[in-house]
């Protein structure tokens, strides 16, 4: 027989699920303009109006919350990035599209830009190698531009890790300093290593 | 474990004062690099600190009110350091590039012979909040201008954009970092030529930079 939609009580499993994304949602807010380290867990509780008790049901402490929080941030901004790449373009094309998705996610959700850059260099060992562990992916996607070099055995092994780190760097500042940055500047940090300087302004001007 | 520092023999040595204010302050300072590159800057206590001074915890207040500022002089004291040794290093060379790579070279057996300094230097900063980690982005931009010092002026060389010379550091530190923290932090000077490379390819052109950077290998 069915009952009434609407009156039957969600299930326990939906509820904690929703009360989670909640919490999350208002920890990297809380995250991004306390800092991590100035963080409590008080303050994430009255953020997200609701009990302490609720709160340790969901996370065992601050830094799990924050991996929680932050493990949202990347998967969404993952996606996002991801749908924005075209399928059949080559890599100059692909990386141009990827960094321009990036730059809107960091404008368009400036806490979750500051938690996913900054706060996580913060928030201890196992933030940072999660931190560290999505720089190697992008420094792997790099690499595919060796092809498009002219002088491919002129790059320095490193020049991977070194072009990653001076983005992540160079977008960290921006971010703290709440400037915006341009798709062209960004292009000159990572692609010119690999197309040179020419090929990598006429990206940045068609797009 | 932090190792254990000498200390001078407790009750009256008849050792002139400077001499153990001096002694004290010196073996604080490699106290606190030593611990702060074990456990990081939040975590360090001054418990720790002192215990490896070999030191009390009234003799550590009488020096500094709090670790941060322990820390801050620690770092302020290395950089003067570094920067006599990179200074007399590159007071030779009267080309720009090779100067920057005997500035590069000295910073690298510096932090080679003592990789806790490394971690000290590029890696606690950053993990300390962003209090720290803000004043540690100011040192890195001092060491990006203290490596442009002396640079002909154009044509010979050219002004890369702000995102490439800000980015340029993190570059290098990134770079630095991975190897100390792969363990390999005493083969720190084999990323001379990468290093050189990467930091001159913006003011020279890669193919000049290359060719500094070949001249080393």
């Amino acid at each position: 027989m069915p009952t009434a939609v609407g009156r039957e009580p969600l299930p326990r499993e939906v509820l904690a699920e929703h009360q989670r994304e909640r919490i999350l949602e208002a920890a990297v807010e809380v995250f991004a303009a306390r800092g991590y380290q100035g963080t409590t867990v008080d303050h994430l509780v009255a953020a997200g109006h609701i009990g302490v008790g609720s709160f340790y049901d969901q996370f065992a402490n601050k830094e799990e919350c924050f991996l929680a929080a932050y493990e949202r941030v990347e998967s969404s901004w993952r996606g996002r990035i991801a749908s924005a790449i075209p399928a059949d373009e080559t890599w100059p094309r692909r990386l141009a599209a990827a960094l321009a998705a990036l730059l809107e996610a960091i404008e368009e959700e400036p806490p979750a830009a500051r938690l996913a850059l900054v706060e996580v260099q913060a928030a201890g060992a196992r933030a940072l190698a999660e931190h560290d562990r999505t720089l190697d992916e992008v420094a792997e996607l790099l690499r595919q531009g060796r092809e498009h070099s002219a002088v491919p055995e002129q790059l320095p092994a490193t020049l991977e890790v070194a072009t990653v780190g001076g983005l992540a760097w160079f977008l960290q500042q921006r971010i703290v300093g709440d400037e915006a940055t341009e798709l062209p500047e960004v292009l000159e940090v990572v692609a010119a290593p690999y197309l040179g300087e020419k090929a990598t302004a006429e990206l940045a001007t068609r797009g | 474990m932090t190792p254990r520092l000498a200390r001078l023999p407790p009750g009256r040595h008849g050792l002139p004062r400077d001499f153990v204010v001096q002694n004290q302050r010196d073996r604080l300072a490699a106290a606190m690099i030593a611990v702060v590159a074990e456990h990081g800057l939040t975590d360090a206590t001054i418990t720790q600190i002192c215990a490896a001074a070999g030191i009390s915890r009234r003799t550590f207040y009488g020096y500094f009110s709090s670790k941060e500022e322990c820390f801050a002089e620690t770092y302020a004291g290395i950089v003067r350091y570094m920067r006599a040794a990179t200074d007399a290093a590159a007071v030779e060379e009267d080309e720009w590039p090779r100067r920057v790579r005997a500035k590069l070279n000295a910073m690298l057996e510096l932090l080679a012979a003592n990789p806790d300094l490394a971690r000290f230097l590029l890696i606690a900063p950053q993990r300390a909040g962003e209090g720290v980690a803000a004043r540690y982005r100011e040192a890195m931009a001092r060491t990006v201008a203290y490596l442009c010092e002396g640079m002909p002026p154009p044509p010979a060389t050219r002004a890369p954009s702000d995102a490439v010379a800000s980015s340029l550091i993190g570059g290098m530190v990134a770079i630095v970092v991975r190897k100390v923290n792969a363990g390999e932090g005493d083969d720190l000077p084999r990323l001379l030529p990468d290093l050189l490379e990467l930091f001159l390819t913006p003011y020279l052109g890669r193919s000049e930079a290359i060719r500094f950077g070949a001249a080393y290998l």
